[in-house]
């Protein structure tokens, strides 16, 4: 028991430790929202510049910059020292790259970190070395009696010292008016920017602050940090994510119970694993970095929806995807271009192309994952591993190519498992995810020596039909048939994926990566699309790895660790990650690819190699963030353009000449059928408060019936609700089926289709790709298989009929984002109504037109309605609310408080009372459609 | 074919802390102040190589700019190949040329080498220190050129017999010597640390623990991870009640030895051949502190005299590099220069013309009666261990004396006979 005891201390120790990078961490993603994969990179530079002191030397982190004898330093000083460098580091670290970020994807500021990470390391390497430090001890020395247990006095210090350090950072940052100012920004960026505060301030003190007070900590553990290592420091981030996970990104406090806990945890399952007989021998390897994973991945299912997002203000979206067009003269080229840089190359050259080749696989499954999806991953490397792993446990066994498929499909079958903890999840938290997952991968399974043997993986050569395909044959290197073989296997891996984003799939893709919550309202089953994304990615990743295994002979699980993870996603992003010829750039500059070899032969970076990679990634962040293809690509179409001749490209108008002539816009009489929704006791709660209560509804086919109420009074929550948006009570009766425990996409696809308030269009799409894509659902797998082959298909007449129906076929090419705000609330009609609803819930479409746009809107809504469409109207437009619905409900504060006709609402003296007031509106007697049919309407 | 993939934990361990100790100290070596250049002793006589004669080209890959840099390896094996063009003779009259290649760590790096060296049509593949080398075996193989070295760092050119060979003990000699020295010092319940890898926990079951039965000593394993609290490490061990304690952690020993210390144990802890660690730590922890190395190391006192000599050489050829460096790197280098070197004469003094497939055959039966910088002899016949790649044997176990110096324990190498598989 009391060695228990023992261990739950020295754990709080380790728990320091990490509390020290998590606090930091949290801090910094509360100020500025970057998830700093860079923090314990960071923090090791302070830890030399003190040990150095302690030398008598400052050696500050400037590789060219030679240290200063300085002589004995008081140890308040060096520590004073080394504290004002890591703010000084922080600030520079906002300076030069957080705040030019600050309105960037998430995915641009994890490959910032990861470039951060990258350029310390290497600082670190050339200025202070790489062999392995002992850390001085700071803090009092000796042993003190604990319950009988000797416990080491510097470890009860700094447990002591970061407690203190810790809640008095919390109070500051719950208290101070500068700790509000950050989770003001945090919870709402630009509003925070409205009321005075400003991001660039709460940026450099957050920076600031957060690097002193880790590497205040982190100088005063001394030994408790291990060894001072440029090569295993940085990894110290990922036991700090998960602490930071845990906080929910958001509460200091928590952050350090989390850290502490996962400290205590690790050391007592260290020293059950080492000292109990019955802990079994697979599971010892690599525990301590499955833990973290183990947290992470808990801590996600538990909080999973309750991380917040920082309310960032994000302006800038994701690089444009670029869709490659699969001509097949311009295929036939590239292959030619492929196949001539094969065979006009030979030795350590043409061994370049092929592992440029197979690369520009794991890139291309980056490109799928990433670029298309949005959803960052940092364990390609990892799936592509597992590949390695199983091609070279089956041997001989299973012949080529089936073992090669096997080996994919084992690694896709890894790429779900991580994908699943990550279907609650999205941008740099996934990133932690999948780092960690990789991580663990690395060291559970690419380590294990229960499944990898410590001397030889040897990877049989492949041959196909008696057709040696070997890599190399005596003094041969790269032998022309493998490389031919590689070719092949890239040419049509590359052709699927460019299938695929032009396809529906790409656009469903796309949709996602847009916006989850709009693809979810159009139908889009996001979690299948995203495992069958991470499938197909480490598919890609699998194959790629398989044949780096076959051009080696042998797997080498260095090939696939955690650092080579980011170095693939940082390529990838520098070479273009929204492009087949990005992932093919990828590969080029992937280690040992061709551009590696020439660099090698040619040019002696020597030590300055990693150190031009780190601050090359950052300047692409910087300054180039579509990537060398992306650009390459712009400047091209720029250049045809001027070309070109001159073709005229108008503003688009508020409203086109077409939407009177059209023949679907054919006036129709509107006939009203029996009743499709039926809502029943329907009551929403957030936490004490009860948004809606009890309110029924019920809309009929071809009916259009307004939803009217004051702000707040529940009308948004309520078709949340209805559509499966928000946790809610009651029965949704959808025409006879049941929907009111079915998730958002399927009441979608059942007929119950909504608009949003926001519009939430997807701007990567175009105007007819927003309304294909809701035209496009189901059977998700399965589509990505058949568009992988086939992808051309022309647009549905629902499509075809939704974008006349709204007046849209002029702007089908544009982007929604060029449109005015009343065409895109009709590209937003035009969307759902593309999914051939039932009934039609519209979220304020009316808010932000002018009264002429109103009227317009108003009349195609029963023209919608004509066709036999149910719609439920939300508006504070009482003059189109008035003249179009057919029936009225009112609620005030969740409460349904009346209902009839526009006529009887209108003259209810509570609706008076607590919502119009005096106002008089036209009513649909006044209007020119209207219906008629089996039913009165207010009957 | 089990007992075939023994490896090497602990080579990547005791390799690491050669390599890692000696990449920024001076290694206690006074020698290497800015005085020594004049006090360096002069070498004369010899005969130089023919420069108009064809070079013999061998490929030199070693760990030089990644996150672990081993550049004095380097300069000791350039200064080994200088010394052997210059009074050796070079090859038989023939210049002796390397083909440097930096490695970084990765297999990737590794792969490149040995892809460069078949293309420039090396000889042989010499290693300084690089753990990719496991990966350039496939390609070297292929081509029919022989891996060669110092010490196999990793289990793959361990335990690839008949393509690699190495001058040194093998790891698996390391491992078991070092039980059988505890042992001889009284030790009966010892604790095994490992770094955690898979070849660490393949050596303790396949080395280590048949060793330890052999003996009939009580041993236990422990795995460390990285960057680990050795606080939170040291009383997981001492919970156990070992009273001798073998580390295979390498520049880790440098935490872990004081960190055993402060936790209050008292009994003998081997460091491997950290010797680096000895200027750095307190006097009062070093006591009962082993330090093993394969040939006497310039801070050994009073090497016998034909050792002498040879350190003087390698005094001398290597006083014109930076006083800050590892002279245990050097070391390693001019070591594995002056084996490479004896190897081709041997060779070419029986063959025409020295090609790959020449030296790799020469191999199989190269024997030789004694190696620099120690009295030992080699014979690459018959591995000293089986299954492993080693040419040689003997670990000379030493403490730190007075003045830190070191002094080897009595009956050294150690007689590991009885462990022997």
């Amino acid at each position: 028991m009391s060695e228990i005891l023992l261990f739950l201390v020295l754990g709080l120790g380790v728990g320091a430790v990490y509390a020290a990078l998590t606090l930091g961490v949290v801090l910094t993603y509360q100020g500025t929202g970057l998830i700093n994969f860079a923090a314990a990179a960071m923090a090791a530079v302070p830890m030399y510049v003190y040990e150095e002191l302690r030398q008598g030397r400052l050696t500050l982190p400037v590789p060219w910059l030679p240290s200063f004898d300085v002589g004995h330093t008081p140890n308040w000083l060096a520590v004073a020292t080394a504290v004002a460098v890591a703010g000084l580091l922080g600030a520079m670290t906002e300076l030069a790259v957080s705040r030019p970020l600050r309105k960037a994807p998430p995915l641009a500021k994890v490959v910032a970190a990861v470039g951060i990470l990258l350029t310390l390391q290497a600082v670190v390497g050339l200025k202070y070395g790489t062999v392995p430090l002992l850390r001085s001890v700071v803090l009092p020395q000796g042993v003190v009696e604990l319950a009988g247990v000797n416990v080491a006095k510097d470890r009860l210090w700094l447990v002591g010292i970061t407690v203190v350090l810790s809640v008095a950072l919390a109070l500051w940052f719950r208290k101070s008016r500068m700790g509000l100012a950050i989770q003001a920004s945090a919870e709402n960026e630009r509003a925070a920017g409205f009321a005075r505060l400003s991001p660039t301030s709460t940026g450099l003190v957050t920076w600031t602050l957060s690097s002193m007070f880790t590497a205040l900590v982190l100088v005063l553990a001394g030994p408790a940090t291990g060894t001072l290592s440029p090569s295993t420091m940085p990894l110290l981030v990922v036991p700090a994510l998960a602490g930071a996970l845990v906080a929910r990104l958001s509460s200091l406090t928590v952050g350090l119970l989390g850290a502490l806990a996962l400290g205590v945890v690790q050391s007592v399952l260290q020293y059950f694993s080492q000292t109990r007989d019955w802990w079994p021998e697979w599971a010892k390897q690599g525990l301590t970095n499955v833990v973290p994973f183990l947290v992470i991945v808990v801590a996600l299912f538990v909080l999973g929806r309750a991380i917040p997002t920082r309310g960032d203000d994000v302006r800038s979206s994701l690089p444009a995807v670029l869709v490659p067009r699969n001509r097949p003269h311009m295929v036939a080229a590239w292959s030619a271009v492929g196949l001539a840089a094969l065979a006009l190359t030979s030795g350590t050259y043409r061994f370049g192309v092929i592992t440029s080749l197979a690369v520009s696989l794991i890139a291309l499954s980056l490109v799928l994952l990433t670029g298309l999806l949005g959803q960052i991953s940092l364990a390609q490397a990892a799936f592509a591993g597992v590949a390695g792993i199983v091609l070279s446990k089956l041997g001989d066994s299973v012949p080529f190519p089936l073992s090669l498929f096997i080996a994919a499909s084992l690694a896709s079958v890894a790429g779900v498992l991580v994908g699943i903890p990550a279907l609650r999840i999205r941008g740099a938290q996934l990133a932690v995810v999948t780092l960690a997952a990789a991580l663990t991968l690395q060291d559970f399974v690419l380590a294990n020596p229960k499944l990898v043997s410590a001397t030889a993986n040897l990877i049989p050569d492949p041959a196909l039909f008696g057709w040696n395909l070997s890599v190399r044959g005596g003094q041969e290197i790269a032998r022309l048939p493998f490389g031919v073989m590689v070719l092949v296997i890239v040419v049509v891996a590359s052709l699927c994926v460019g299938n695929l984003m032009r396809s529906g799939t790409g656009r469903t893709m796309l949709a996602i990566r847009s916006n989850e919550r709009a693809a979810a309202a159009i139908g889009i089953n996001v979690p299948r699309v995203k495992l069958a994304a991470f499938a197909a990615s480490s598919f890609l990743a699998g194959l790629g790895g398989g044949l780096i295994g076959y051009s080696r002979g042998q797997l080498s699980a260095d090939s696939f660790g955690v650092f080579v993870g980011l170095s693939f996603l940082a390529a990838a992003y520098l070479s273009g990650i929204t492009s087949v010829s990005g992932a093919a750039l990828a590969g080029v500059s992937a280690s040992l690819g061709i551009v590696y070899v020439f660099m090698d032969r040619n040019l002696h970076l020597g030590s300055y190699y990693m150190l031009i990679t780190g601050i090359s990634l950052i300047l692409t962040v910087l300054f180039n963030p579509i990537g060398l293809a992306g650009k390459t690509r712009s400047d091209y179409e720029k250049a045809r353009a001027r070309l070109a001749p001159r073709k005229s490209r108008t503003k688009p108008e508020a409203r086109s000449a077409e939407s009177s002539s059209s023949p679907a816009l054919a006036k129709t009489p509107r006939q009203i059928g029996d009743v499709s929704l039926s809502a029943r006791g329907i009551t929403v709660r957030y936490g004490g408060v009860e948004a809606v209560s009890n309110v029924d509804i019920d809309v009929r086919a071809g009916e259009i019936v307004g939803l009217i109420g004051p702000n707040g009074a529940g009308k948004t929550s309520f078709v949340d609700a209805l559509t499966g948006f928000t946790r809610s009570t009651g029965d949704v009766d959808l025409a006879g089926d049941r929907l009111d425990r079915r998730p958002a996409h399927e009441r979608a696809r059942r007929g119950l289709v909504r608009t949003w308030q926001a519009g939430e269009l997807f701007e990567d799409l175009t105007v007819t790709d927003n309304v294909r894509v809701a035209n496009e659902t189901g059977n998700e797998a399965l589509g990505m298989l058949r568009d992988a082959v086939r992808p051309t298909t022309p647009a549905s007449a629902p499509v075809e009929r939704a974008l006349a129906l709204m007046s849209l076929t002029d702007v089908a090419d544009r982007k929604p984002s060029e449109l005015p705000l009343g065409r895109q609330k009709a590209v937003g009609m035009a969307r759902a109504l593309a999914m051939e609803p039932q009934v039609l819930l519209l979220d304020e479409p009316a808010a932000g037109l002018d009264s002429t746009e109103s009227l317009a809107f108003g009349e195609q809504l029963r023209r919608i309605a004509g066709t036999g469409v149910g719609c439920l109207l939300i508006d504070h437009d009482m003059h189109l609310v008035m003249s179009v619905c057919d029936r009225v409900y009112v609620i005030e504060f969740g409460k349904q408080i009346a209902t009839g006709t526009p006529e009887a609402v209108r003259t209810d003296p509570l609706v008076l009372k607590s919502y119009l007031g005096s106002q008089s509106f036209e009513t649909t007697e006044d209007a020119d459609d209207a219906p008629v049919g089996k039913e009165e309407v207010g009957s | 074919m089990r007992t075939s993939n023994i490896a090497g934990g602990i080579a990547l361990a005791t390799l690491l802390a050669v390599s890692t100790a000696c990449g920024s100290t001076d290694s206690g070596n006074k020698a290497d102040s800015s005085g020594s250049q004049a006090k360096a002793p002069t070498i004369a006589g010899g005969k130089a190589a023919d420069k108009t004669m064809d070079p013999v080209t061998i490929g030199f890959h070693n760990l030089e700019g990644g996150s672990i840099s081993l550049a004095d390896v380097r300069l000791g094996f350039e200064a080994g190949v200088n010394y052997i063009n210059k009074q050796l003779g070079g090859v038989n009259g023939h210049p002796l040329k390397s083909i440097n290649c930096k490695t970084d760590g990765t297999p990737e790096a590794s792969v490149n080498c040995a892809n460069q060296f078949v293309e420039q049509k090396a000889v042989l593949a010499v290693q300084g220190a690089d753990f990719g080398a496991d990966a350039m075996l496939p390609v070297l193989k292929s081509a029919g050129l022989a891996e060669f070295g110092n010490f196999p760092l990793t289990p793959g050119v361990n335990s690839a017999v008949g393509d690699a060979y190495f001058m040194q003990g093998s790891a698996q000699e390391g491992y078991a010597a070092n039980l059988v020295q505890l042992q001889k010092l009284g030790a009966s319940k010892a604790a095994v640390v490992l770094v955690d890898n898979p070849a660490s926990h393949d050596t303790y079951k396949t080395v280590i623990e048949p060793a330890a039965a052999k003996l009939r000593l009580k041993a236990k394993v422990f795995y460390v991870p990285a960057q680990s609290d050795w606080t939170v490490q040291s009383a997981t061990v001492l919970a156990w009640g070992p009273d001798a304690i073998s580390t295979y952690v390498a520049a880790d020993s440098l935490a872990a030895v004081p960190a055993f210390r402060a936790a209050g144990f008292s009994g003998y802890i081997t460091a491997g051949a950290n010797t680096e660690i000895i200027p750095q730590l307190d006097p009062s922890v070093l006591q009962k502190v082993l330090f093993s190395a394969p040939y006497y190391l310039p801070e050994f006192a009073n090497p016998p005299a034909r050792v002498k000599k040879d350190l003087d050489i390698f005094e001398a050829y290597t006083s014109n590099l930076p006083a800050k460096g590892s002279v245990t790197q050097r070391q390693t280098g001019f070591y594995t220069a002056l084996m490479a070197g004896q190897l081709l004469r041997d060779l070419g003094a029986k063959n025409k013309s020295l090609t790959a497939q020449v030296v790799h055959s020469g191999l199989r039966t190269w024997k030789g009666e004694r190696e620099p910088f120690r009295l030992n002899g080699w014979d690459c016949s018959t591995p000293t261990w089986p299954d492993t790649t080693a040419c040689g044997a003997g670990n000379v176990y030493a403490a730190p004396g007075k003045d830190r110096v070191l002094e080897p324990l009595p009956d050294q190498p150690v007689d590991m006979s009885a462990v022997l598989p």
